[in-house]
């Protein structure tokens, strides 16, 4: 199950893991980069947590893929 | 996604809890020793039944872990102390109080499951919601702002303000929506009339409660509704779980589970067997699937509840019939008889010449229980109370199947109170 609607919504997960991927490997960037400035690491740590929230509910449609990031 | 079938939502819920567990199990000494002693390990856990055989948690497994290091959480804790970003405590009326944390991603999990909440009864960015609460250690009301913040709705916290400043300042905002328990909107509805305002002119579209079942009781909800004409909702959450459940839009008479973050049992209050078919009440056992400081892993809410049948709206997850409807330490039997305090209020507010509070009383006299009811007339029904008190025994005898003393109070007497109600008090312990 790669795309699939609900309500109207054009979900694609495929797209949205991969974001996910892009976003978190960024984060680390901005986290390494940052020589360890507090205002970009608690920001990054803010931005990891939202980004749990999308992942918790993007694998409500397929937990198994969106664990193993196949997606 | 809350539309998903169920068989799907299911399997969800399984993969979910076998990983909840084994965070548990790796990360804290409490979830470790409770699953050790049961001779358990995460990789026991493949189907439903092994579910069914994970020990139970109870308040007092929290209490006694957090007497240990590190301070104040002891070994329930599973993140490093330093991930901790807020403190929240349970009101301790059972006891010492269950200290609760939560991480910054525990937190924006707090106000996800309430945006569910807000989402589902109509909230929306163009809603300007007050919140007439006193912020404080309680979680109360803190995930409902911080959730109506993360869907747009603008918010204004309405802290510390007495009843009338907070009615007062909810007009001249224009305020479309506020959240609160069902005692303290109709308390607010009686202090907006003695200020000469009709509550119905304040253009309030929607409220939410939570801290009590009355959204869910329908005489309690029907005066909440025709004092404010509006729409009045149920949510239901606790410190230690989450915001668990709410009812949406199409109000099927009770709350929605959010099954997608929590996995809510029934079982039976006396053999302790899964109740699946709607209509027979159970106790209440709840898991988080997301909270991480501190999980909630089969929980024993103490809490009394009915499946009801599928809502129209739509939704997948099942629906709670009338809510939470008892404790189950409330629901001790009163002279051989199950006895449920929800069901007096439903008799109560269904006598439109009585006022919105009462109080229930349950004492020893000869080894015997005897129930006294406190309640209040409306001062212009005063001449009716034998009428009154007619009815109200009669329709007691037939929800309960007990007999009651009746005391009558004059108008306005009987306490009043902005969270936690305490009406039933059993002095027989
Ligand atoms: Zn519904």
């Amino acid at each position: 199950m790669g795309t699939c609607k609900i309500n109207r919504i054009d979900l694609d997960l495929c797209r949205i893991a991969r974001a996910m991927e892009e976003i978190k490997t960024g984060v680390f960037k901005l986290k390494e980069f940052s020589g360890g400035m507090q205002c970009v690491i608690r920001n990054c740590d803010r931005i990891m947590a939202s980004l749990a929230m999308i992942q918790i509910n993007c694998e409500i449609n397929d937990i198994d893929e969106m664990e193993k990031g196949n997606y | 996604m809350e539309t998903m079938p169920r068989e799907m939502l299911r399997n969800l819920q399984l993969k979910k809890f076998k990983r909840i567990l084994k965070w548990g199990y790796e990360n804290s000494g409490l979830y470790r020793r409770l699953y050790d002693q049961a001779g358990l390990t995460p990789e026991d856990i493949k189907t439903w039944d092994d579910v069914a055989g994970v020990p139970m948690l109870e308040k007092e497994h929290y209490r006694s872990a957090q007497a240990k290091e590190p301070w104040p959480y002891g070994d329930s804790l599973c993140v490093p102390l330093e991930e901790v970003t807020a403190y929240r405590q349970t009101s301790g009326t059972t006891g010492q109080p269950v200290y609760q944390p939560d991480t910054w991603q525990d937190w924006e999990w707090w106000s996800e499951c309430w945006a569910y909440t807000l989402w589902a009864q109509g909230f929306r960015n163009t809603d300007r919601v007050f919140i007439p609460f006193g912020y404080n250690i309680f979680v109360a009301y803190w995930a409902g702002h911080y959730a109506a913040e993360k869907i747009g709705c603008e918010v204004i916290p309405g802290g510390i303000l007495n009843t009338e400043e907070r009615i007062l300042k909810m007009k001249e905002l224009r305020a479309s929506a506020f959240m609160a328990t069902p005692t303290y909107v109709l308390g607010m509805a009686e202090t907006a009339e003695k200020l000469g305002i009709d509550p119905r002119t304040l253009g309030i579209k929607r409220i939410l409660c939570a801290g009590e079942p009355g959204a869910s009781i329908p005489p309690t909800k029907r005066r909440m509704e025709e004092a404010w004409g509006t729409d009045v909702y149920d949510h239901i959450g606790a410190t230690e779980i989450g915001g668990w459940a709410y009812e949406c839009t199409a109000k099927p008479g009770g709350p929605h589970v959010n099954e997608a973050m929590f996995l809510v049992e029934l079982i039976d209050l006396e053999d302790g067997s899964p109740i699946e078919e709607p209509g027979k009440p159970g106790r209440v056992v709840i898991t988080a699937f997301d909270r991480r400081a501190q999980p909630c892993i089969r929980f024993d809410s103490k809490d009394v509840a009915m499946w009801g049948e599928p809502c129209a709206c739509g939704r997948s997850f099942r629906v709670l019939k009338g809510g939470v409807i008892g404790r189950v330490d409330h629901i001790t039997k009163i002279k051989g008889v199950l006895f449920s305090p929800s069901a007096v209020e439903e008799v109560v507010r269904d006598i439109p010449e009585l006022g919105n509070e009462f109080e229930l009383v349950v004492r020893k006299k000869n080894d015997l229980d005897e129930l006294i009811l406190k309640v209040e007339i409306l001062p212009h029904c005063c001449h009716q109370e034998n009428k009154i008190k007619e009815a109200l025994l009669r329709n007691l005898r037939l929800k309960t199947n007990l007999n009651y003393y009746l005391e009558f109070h004059p108008y306005g007497t009987l306490p009043r109170y902005e969270v936690k109600s305490r009406r039933f008090k059993d002095l027989r312990k």
